[in-house]
């Protein structure tokens, strides 16, 4: 599937958020993410379905002054 | 006599009241588990965190772990170039459950990195509408900070000087009529290197400074801050008391009578 992953294009292997959390073995506790333009909340992680073209913005708490 | 820690030394921005007038940041430390440490040390009630892309390559920690819950989040617009950007940033924290504080911080220019005023009050405008309890960073300017009031800031934050130069309080003349005039907190923000530089923005009044760098980049980082929680109380106390005016020439403070002499 075709997706804008932080604004890179990337064609990778899913179906859901989830599942693209699950491929970048990315750490779930703290990640913030956008399913184009909206916050999705981590219970609906697993059942937002992926569509061609999507955009998916990745995001997390950092230090910062 | 006993220090006047009653409801009314209290500073209350937004919905919020604070006893302590540090507020601290959670940038540059050499490792996260000395955030809880520099603040438990501090007493810190209010901290910044800032919001960035997840970066693949590294698994950054969740900086939230390491901040008490009882611990105000300010999250902030760093990375922002325009107003757009800030709103939508706020936007992403409060959605985020980072609550409806939040510092702008609008910077396009990278050698000093000095705030973009025009932006930060347009992007004031638009939080404050939406209910965010702003808190924008600027550069000290009287005419700004009205058209800041005007649009709806919970606080203005001047800058003393540079982000992490530690140069102090540079901007002294220019805060002092925000300390004036504003009827919304005055937070003195960056540049505050050392104890004496905050002590030096409470005498003047400001209600309160932000200290990140000089805390977090410091060899004990609970230890300093400590001795800039020390330095905000003296300062604060010092305002309140109302000191003495410089004068230009000396004034005994020993008896000019009675002298001892050998006639």
């Amino acid at each position: 599937m075709k997706l804008k992953i932080n604004g890179k294009d990337e064609n990778i292997d899913v179906k859901t958020v989830k599942d693209v959390i699950d491929e970048k073995e990315l750490k779930k506790k703290g990640l913030i993410i956008e399913h184009n333009g909206k916050i999705i909340k981590q219970e609906d992680w697993s059942d937002l379905k992926l569509n061609d073209g999507d955009q998916l913005e990745l995001f997390r708490f950092v230090g910062g002054g | 006599m006993e220090l006047n820690m009653n409801d009314k030394n209290k500073l209350k921005i937004g919905d919020r009241k604070f006893t302590n007038r540090l507020f601290t940041g959670t940038g540059k430390f050499s490792s996260k588990e000395l955030i809880p440490k520099m603040l438990k040390a501090s007493q810190s009630e209010m901290i910044t965190v800032a919001l960035r892309r997840v970066d693949e390559s590294s698994q950054t920690e969740n900086i939230l772990q390491y901040i008490p819950d009882d611990v105000q989040l300010l999250p902030n617009t760093s990375g922002a170039r325009t107003a757009k950007e800030a709103v939508r940033i706020a936007k992403i924290a409060r959605e985020a459950g980072c609550g409806n504080f939040v510092k702008i911080e609008v910077i396009n220019d990278q050698k000093w990195l000095m705030p973009d005023n025009e932006e930060t009050l347009k992007a004031t405008k638009r939080l404050a509408e939406d209910g965010f309890t702003v808190l924008p960073y600027v550069s000290p300017d009287l005419v700004l900070a009205k058209k800041l009031e005007k649009a709806g800031a919970a606080a203005v934050m001047p800058l003393g000087s540079p982000i992490g130069s530690h140069q102090g309080i540079q901007t002294e003349k220019m805060i002092e009529m925000l300390i004036e005039v504003c009827h919304v907190p005055v937070i003195v923000d960056a540049g505050i290197g050392r104890p004496s530089h905050a002590a030096q923005a409470m005498e003047m009044g400001a209600d309160a400074v932000l200290v990140n760098t000089a805390i977090s980049a410091a060899a004990n980082p609970p230890r300093i801050a400590r001795a800039f929680k020390q330095a905000v109380e003296a300062g604060r106390t010092a305002y309140l008391e109302k000191m003495g005016e410089k004068q230009k020439y000396a004034s005994a403070s020993s008896p000019l009578t009675g002298f001892i002499t050998n006639n």
